[in-house]
């Protein structure tokens, strides 16, 4: 197998500096609106200060008092994915998209076109060039598999390419960081450095059954795997065209909110977009979730259903009538949640046959079908007339990328 | 610095290969010729598709906006160094 990794560098903030020369070069953070306090990605220039994705404006301002803030447009970063798939995608038809800003190739039944893969990988970086924009670079992995073409790419110099063969592949594995490996988190990390693993090739030497009984029956052998370089299960999805499990919403609020109404207004609007993602899909749900979020604190509750839900109104019944309102709220709130998970198609699900739940059925597919012409919340419910409509954003992990791509 | 405009603009460009190129707009009375296309993406709000031109005319950066439903242009944005 002949896997190419492509990782576009610092995505947002790139594009931004694409879109204007004068930001090029220069340390520019951004973030979700001005006056918010989070750097959602920052420049590579300001990384050499030490600014990094998640920095607060603060701290970024402390370490490079330099930085200019842009408000991130996520139409436009999400219109680039789109381009950057189509361009990837007329080098090989197998293509998996990653996330906003990453895919992977399977270049094996086109080497015959290319050559080899280093070829490729330069073909892929000029046809870049020249469809992105001068500005837009990408480092490209090369290797046998997924995890290892994803690891290769962390060596790759930004606009060019590193490949791990089985001569390197011991040497990488020895020096690269635990965390440099997907799948393997802080948690893992940590966990591993405590079992006095410093190195992935350590694990090779680890007897299996105390693997399995330190890091349970996935991780355990998942780890073997890894330090043996072979593929991660965690790839194994990429083959797969299986429908989204869930369908969730959160946000941040700029401050601490104490006010009631606004609470409401938030929780409709978040079960509003993630039931008409759910829609879209033509899909339903039947386990609800929600969670509030304080300074300190937390509050949340789930409930799972024995019948599938799609509609706003009963999603809003359930989660803000029948679990909120009986919560004696005793913090204010700066993050919110929502979320329907437990989805199946519908054409999976007996219908439901009671004459409200049709009534409401025709209700919300006309209201699709308003929206889908004027635009989203052109019609909304009386909770979010007044209220500033929080608008559907697309994420860095593109979770929900079946949604996004379902054209 | 960024100065948001939102003002009906003309534009004048080469309609080539199924795609469009703005080489000048006028705005104020005043034309400004459009020496570099730095980015263009598009935006969709239910049926409507509007596609934006970050282009440079002198020292300045516009953004130019193109509603292919109504056929309009407008200048969303002008962006001055300094």
């Amino acid at each position: 197998m002949t896997i190419l990794h492509v990782d576009l560098n610092s995505y947002f903030a790139t594009i931004e500096q694409q879109q204007n020369p004068y930001l090029r070069g220069k340390p520019i953070g951004i973030v979700k609106d001005i006056g918010r306090t989070c750097i959602i990605a920052a420049s590579r220039e300001a990384k050499q200060h030490g600014v990094k994705t998640g920095s607060n404006v603060h701290d970024a301002k402390h370490l490079c008092p330099q930085i200019t803030l842009v408000k991130a447009d996520f139409d436009k970063y999400f219109h680039y994915t789109k381009r950057f798939y189509t361009l990837i995608e007329s080098f090989t038809p197998k293509v998996h998209l990653f996330s906003l800003d990453e895919a992977f190739l399977d270049a094996t039944d086109c080497m015959n076109l290319y050559g080899s893969a280093e070829p490729l990988a330069e073909k892929i970086q000029e046809r870049m060039y020249k469809d992105l924009g001068s500005w837009v670079t990408a480092s490209i992995g090369i290797s046998k598999n997924y995890m290892l073409a994803k690891l290769a790419g962390e060596y790759a110099p930004k606009g060019g390419y590193f490949r791990i063969t089985k001569h390197n592949l011991d040497e990488i594995l020895a020096t690269c960081k635990l965390s440099d490996i997907c799948g393997i988190g802080p948690r893992l990390a940590e966990k591993l450095k405590n079992t006095g693993v410093t190195n992935l090739l350590q694990i090779r030497t680890l007897d299996d059954a105390i693997l399995k009984r330190r890091f349970g029956p996935f991780w355990g052998p998942e780890l073997k795997r890894i330090a043996h370089g072979q593929d991660s299960h965690l790839f194994s999805f990429l083959d797969t065209n299986e429908y989204m499990k869930g369908v969730g919403r959160t946000i941040t609020g700029f401050r601490l909110c104490d006010d009631e109404d606004q609470i409401r207004q938030i929780i409709r609007n978040l079960i509003e977009e993630a039931t008409m993602k759910t829609r879209q899909m033509d899909m339903a749900g039947r386990h609800l979730s929600i969670f509030l979020e304080g300074e300190n604190r937390i509050w949340h509750r789930h409930q799972t259903l024995k019948y599938y839900v799609r509609h706003p109104d009963e999603v809003f019944a359930l989660l803000y009538n029948g679990f909120y309102k009986r919560w004696q709220r005793s913090f204010p709130i700066i993050r919110f949640g929502v979320r329907v998970s437990l989805l199946k198609p519908m054409s999976e699900i007996s219908g439901c046959w009671l004459p409200q739940w049709q009534k409401r059925e025709r209700i919300w597919k006309a209201v699709d079908t308003i929206n889908e012409k004027y635009g989203l919340f052109s019609i909304r419910p009386g909770t979010l007339l007044k209220s500033k409509i929080i608008r559907p954003e697309v994420t860095g992990y593109l979770g929900d990328k079946l949604y996004q791509f379902r054209d | 610095m960024e100065q948001t405009i939102g003002e009906t603009i003309s534009v004048l460009g080469i309609f080539k290969n199924a795609s469009f190129t703005p080489k000048k707009f006028k705005w104020n009375n005043h034309t400004y010729p459009i020496e570099n296309i730095t980015s263009i993406h598009e935006l969709k709000d239910g049926e409507v598709v509007k596609r934006r031109y970050a282009v440079l005319s002198g020292p300045n950066l516009y953004l130019l906006e193109y509603n292919r439903q109504d056929e309009t242009w407008e200048l969303v944005q002008i962006w001055m160094e300094g």
